[in-house]
């Protein structure tokens, strides 16, 4: 019985001190909030500065892989060149040696079918 | 600078150069009228090697096996200009489009060194001098369905050149994908 009587008298309504509600009124009007303080923690701090820091970095090497394939890509095809080149020279002195080829062969069977030749 | 002075001048550099174009032309032929052979021809080989593309050839050639004596051949050679055509049926190119060829090599500079004529077959070589030093050849080779116009610019040895055949390397399809269609 002694805890039921002591959780009424210290549940029991009591009246805010004089003036409370005046108070708290007059700072309404004032315009006054409160104040939560702005805590800032280091990693926002370190991912502002990462952020432009990280996109320089990419375009530095998206750019320099580009600049790297497109000298690749540009020496295959003077590689490339220089083969068609090669394959056509050879190309033309086959041709041009079977063709003189078989006009000696001609002069020769001449040469050999002829009576007035000494050999 | 007045009109007469800028059309005197003009004069005087065109003066300076034609002889200087003239001459370089040499024996180079112009082959261009060829051209329309192409249409009816089964194969048609196109070369065109200037002296830039020699050299890049000749740069390309060295990794290969024993190609010194190549090297010694290209080395004085400027261009190599070849047209060769192949058809079905005889009569696909006319005469005129070889006497093109032969007016152009009737003229001074050039000697004929080797001519065969058989039935309806024509083997011709000629050479271009400059002074006393060969300055190029032409070969034509005129036969039923076949029609061949080498022409090589530059110093030409051509007993190097015919003995050249078992020399030429085998270039993976050099014979099958260069030019021929």
């Amino acid at each position: 019985m002694s805890l039921e009587h002591e959780l009424r008298r210290a549940l029991s309504r009591k009246d805010p001190p004089g003036g409370f509600d005046d108070r708290v009124v007059s700072k309404i009007r004032a315009g006054e909030t409160a104040r939560m303080p702005i805590v800032r923690s280091r990693w926002s701090r370190w991912s502002r500065a990462s952020l432009p820091l990280a996109a320089s970095l990419m375009l530095a090497f998206g750019g320099s892989y580009y600049m790297h394939k497109q000298q690749e890509r540009a020496a295959r095809e003077q590689r490339a060149q220089t083969e068609q080149a090669a394959r056509n020279v050879v190309l033309a002195l086959q041709i041009a040696s079977e063709k003189i080829s078989a006009a000696q062969a001609k002069v020769e069977e001449i040469t050999r079918h002829d009576p007035t030749n000494p050999r | 600078m007045t009109p007469r002075t800028l059309v005197s001048r003009c004069c005087l550099v065109a003066a300076l150069l034609i002889p200087g174009t003239a001459l370089a032309q040499g024996a180079r032929l112009q082959l261009d009228h060829l051209n329309k052979l192409a249409e009816k021809a089964t194969e048609t080989v196109d070369v065109s090697a200037d002296a830039s593309m020699l050299k890049q050839a000749a740069g390309f050639l060295a990794k290969g096996s024993d190609t010194e004596k190549m090297h010694r051949l290209l080395d004085g050679i400027t261009g190599i200009y070849v047209k060769s055509f192949e058809f079905d049926a005889p009569n696909a190119y006319t005469e005129s489009d070889v006497e093109v060829i032969r007016k152009q090599v009737s003229g001074p500079g050039w000697s004929r060194v080797v001519s065969v004529r058989e039935k309806r077959e024509l083997t011709e070589i000629y050479f271009w001098r400059e002074k006393d030093t060969s300055g190029g050849l032409v070969v034509i080779s005129a036969e039923e369905n076949e029609l061949t116009i080498v022409n090589i610019v530059g110093r030409v040895d051509l007993a190097s050149l015919g003995a050249l055949g078992p020399m030429i390397p085998n270039l993976p399809g050099a014979l099958n994908n260069a030019k021929r269609k």
